[in-house]
C-alpha cells in the first residue's frame, strides 16, 4: 500500500500524498514532507494543517508568511471560512490587501448565500419554513461570514 | 318513508327533496351507517375512522347515490351540484372527472351556494372572478359556513386592487368584519407583502408578534438595523424565541452600525435558549466553546450544554430528530479532549450521527452535514471500507450547492481517484471520467 501511494504521490497525486502524511504522523519528518507535498497539490485537508503548522509549530518550523500564503490560497481557492478568521487574526489592520482580499471574496461568491442566509438573520417569510430548530453547519458559517465582513469594514473603515 | 315510495318520488323527475333524501340514504347506507362529520372538527381517530369507511364504502350504493344528487343538481339544486362536484373530483360513486367537476363548481357557484364560490374563487385564474366570488361568499350567511377566508380575501382584494379598483376604505371595512384579530393581522402582512406598503405592517405590528418580526425584516432589508432591532426587541419582548435569537446574532455580527457585542450576544441566545430553541443553545455553546470577547473560554460548560444538545429528542412535525451541528461539535470535543476525556469511541459515534448516516427521514438526509460527512468516509476509507467510504462520497460529490463545497469538490476528486487506479471499487474508467467532469465543473 505505502509503496503504491508513494508511487501515486510522486506522480502529483496529492490524496495518495496526504494519505501518506497521515500514515507518517508519529514520524515527524516525513510527515511534514508528505503534507507539504499534499499542500502543493492543493489538498484542501493538507494546505489547512500545514498552514496551522507553519503558524503554530515551534520556531523550527513556524514560518509566518509561508503560512499567510496559504491561507490566502484557502480563502480564495477553498472560501474557507476558518481561514478568514485567521487571516483576519493575523494581519494587521492597516494590511488592506489582505482584508480587502477576504472582503472580495466573501462579495463575489457568497452574495446568493447571504441572501438566502440573511433571511435566517432576518428570518424567512413564510413563518414555519425556519420553525424547526435546523442549525447546520452552513447557517453557522453563513453568519459567521457574516461576522467577519462586519467586522473587516469597520477596520477598513477606520483606515 | 319507505325507499320504494321515495324512489317514485325521485324518479318522477318534479321532487327535489324526494331526489336528496333518496340521495343522503345511499350515502349513509353505503358506509354501513359511519356518521359523516364533514365540517365539524374531528378527532384524529375519528377522521381515520371516517376514513376507512369511506375506502370501505359500498361503491354501488354510493353510485346510486350520485345518481340521486346528480337528478336534484340538474334540478337546479345548488348544494347537490356542489356536491355532484366535489364528487367528481374525488371519484366517489362516479369516474373521477376533474373538468366535469369545474363545470358543476361553476353552476353551483352561479346558483348561489357559498361553499362552491370559495372553491372556484380559490381556483380561478381570472383575477376579477376571484374577486367576485371572495366577495360574494363572504357576504352570504349561512349557519356552519366558515366565510372568514372569503372576507380576508375580499379585503386583501380591494386593498391591492386586485381583480377590483383598488380601495382602502373598502378593505377596512372589510377587514372590521373579521372575528380574530390574529386574522386581521395576518390579512394586513399579506396586503403588505403584496403592495410593498409599509403602513399595514406598522398597523398590523400594533398587535401582532408576526408583524413585528416582519417590519423588523423589512428594515433589515433596508439595511436599517437600528429600527429592526426594536421590533425584534418587542417580539422578543412578547416571547418570540427566534426574534430573541435573531438579535443575538445582530450583536454577534456587529450589523451596520450596531456595534459588536459578544456579552450581548450571549445574553440574547441564553434567553433564546431558555425557551427551549436550540439553534440558540448551540450557538451559545460555541461562544463558550471559541472564547469571544468577553465570554470567556469554557470547554467544559460548552461540552456539558452540547452534550444535551444531542441527547434532546425533539419532535418536529411528528418526527424525531437531533441536531447534527450540535453532533459534529460533540465529536470534536470527545476526539480532542476537550471539556471531557478523550474518547475515540463516543467521538466516533457522533460524528456518524452528526453526518445522518443512521439517518431515519428524507428531511435530514437533505440537511446532512457536509463536513463531518466528508470525515467519516475518510475514515472509512483509511480502515479500508471502502464500499462504505465510497457511498458517503458519492452522496457528497453530487451535491452542487456551494454551501457543500469544498467537500462535495474533494469527494468527487476521490471518487476519480478511487475508479481510475481501482482502489476499493473497480476500476471503471468510465466513472473515472463521470467523476472528473463533477470535480471539474466544481
Amino acid at each position: 500500500m505505502i509503496e503504491k501511494l508513494t508511487e501515486w504521490a510522486n506522480a502529483g497525486d496529492s490524496n495518495s500524498a496526504y494519505h501518506l502524511a497521515q500514515l507518517f504522523k508519529e514520524i515527524f519528518s516525513e510527515y511534514i514532507k508528505w503534507l507539504e507535498k499534499a499542500a502543493e497539490g492543493k489538498n484542501f485537508q493538507a494546505m489547512k494543517e500545514f498552514a496551522e503548522i507553519l503558524r503554530n509549530g515551534d520556531e523550527k518550523i513556524r514560518n509566518t508568511e509561508k503560512a499567510v500564503q496559504i491561507y490566502k490560497e484557502l480563502v480564495t481557492d477553498f472560501y474557507d471560512v476558518e481561514s478568514m478568521e485567521i487571516l483576519v487574526d493575523m494581519c494587521a489592520p492597516s494590511d488592506t490587501e489582505t482584508l480587502n482580499l477576504i472582503l472580495d471574496t466573501i462579495d463575489k461568491r457568497y452574495n446568493e448565500i447571504y441572501l438566502r442566509d440573511y433571511q435566517i438573520l432576518g428570518r424567512v417569510l413564510e413563518i414555519g419554513t425556519r420553525r424547526h430548530n435546523e442549525c447546520t453547519i452552513q447557517t453557522l458559517q453563513a453568519i459567521e461570514r457574516r461576522r467577519i465582513s462586519s467586522s473587516i469594514r469597520k477596520l477598513l473603515a477606520g483606515n | 318513508m319507505n325507499e320504494k315510495k321515495l324512489i317514485e318520488l325521485a324518479e318522477s323527475g318534479n321532487n327535489v327533496q324526494a331526489m336528496l333524501e333518496l340521495a343522503n340514504y345511499y350515502y349513509k347506507k353505503s358506509k354501513s351507517g359511519n356518521d359523516d362529520k364533514v365540517g365539524d372538527i374531528i378527532s384524529t381517530d375519528d377522521f381515520v375512522k371516517m376514513l376507512n369507511a369511506e375506502e370501505k364504502a359500498d361503491t354501488e350504493l354510493q353510485a346510486k347515490a350520485y345518481k340521486y344528487f346528480k337528478m336534484a343538481a340538474e334540478s337546479g339544486n345548488a348544494n347537490a351540484m356542489t356536491t355532484v362536484a366535489s364528487w367528481l373530483y374525488d371519484g366517489i360513486g362516479v369516474k373521477k372527472n376533474r373538468e366535469e367537476s369545474d363545470i358543476w363548481y361553476r353552476r353551483a357557484a352561479k346558483a348561489g351556494d357559498p361553499s362552491a364560490m370559495r372553491v372556484v374563487a380559490f381556483s380561478s385564474n381570472d383575477e376579477v372572478e376571484k374577486f367576485k366570488y371572495y366577495k360574494l361568499s363572504g357576504e352570504l350567511d349561512r349557519p356552519g359556513l366558515n366565510k372568514q377566508d372569503s372576507i380576508k380575501q375580499t379585503a386583501i382584494n380591494y386593498a391591492c386592487g386586485r381583480g377590483t379598483k383598488k380601495s382602502i376604505e373598502e378593505a377596512e371595512k372589510w377587514l372590521a368584519k373579521l372575528d380574530d384579530e390574529h386574522d386581521v393581522a395576518a390579512a394586513k402582512i399579506e396586503i403588505a407583502q403584496i403592495t410593498g406598503e409599509k403602513f399595514w405592517l406598522e398597523q398590523a405590528a400594533e398587535t401582532s408578534t408576526l408583524a413585528m418580526v416582519k417590519l423588523a425584516e423589512n428594515f433589515i432589508s433596508q439595511n436599517d438595523f437600528e429600527n429592526s432591532l426594536v421590533f425584534y426587541e418587542k417580539a422578543s419582548t412578547n416571547g418570540d424565541f427566534e426574534a430573541t435569537s435573531v438579535i443575538g446574532d445582530i450583536y454577534y455580527i456587529g450589523e451596520g452600525n450596531i456595534e459588536q457585542d459578544y456579552k450581548k450576544a450571549f445574553e440574547y441566545y441564553s434567553k433564546a435558549s431558555e425557551f427551549g430553541y436550540n439553534m440558540a443553545t448551540i450557538k451559545k455553546a460555541l461562544m463558550l466553546y471559541k472564547g469571544c470577547g468577553e465570554i470567556e473560554q469554557n470547554l467544559r460548560e460548552a461540552f456539558l450544554i452540547l452534550r444535551k444538545v444531542c441527547k434532546t429528542r425533539e419532535k418536529f412535525f411528528g418526527v424525531f430528530r437531533y441536531n447534527s451541528v450540535a453532533k459534529f461539535y460533540l465529536s470534536k470535543m470527545y476526539a480532542n479532549s476537550e471539556g471531557t476525556r478523550k474518547n475515540s469511541e463516543l467521538a466516533w459515534k457522533w460524528l456518524k450521527r452528526s453526518a445522518a448516516i443512521e439517518k431515519v427521514t428524507e428531511y435530514e438526509s437533505t440537511h446532512q452535514v457536509p463536513e463531518a460527512m466528508y470525515m467519516v468516509a475518510e475514515r472509512y476509507f483509511s480502515e479500508q471500507e471502502f464500499e462504505q467510504a465510497a457511498e458517503i462520497y458519492k452522496k457528497l460529490a453530487e451535491y452542487h450547492s456551494i454551501s457543500h463545497f469544498p467537500y462535495n469538490f474533494e469527494a468527487a476528486k476521490k471518487l476519480m481517484w478511487m475508479y481510475e487506479l481501482g482502489e476499493g471499487v473497480p476500476q471503471d474508467k468510465e466513472q473515472a471520467e463521470y467523476w472528473r467532469k463533477k470535480f471539474q465543473n466544481e
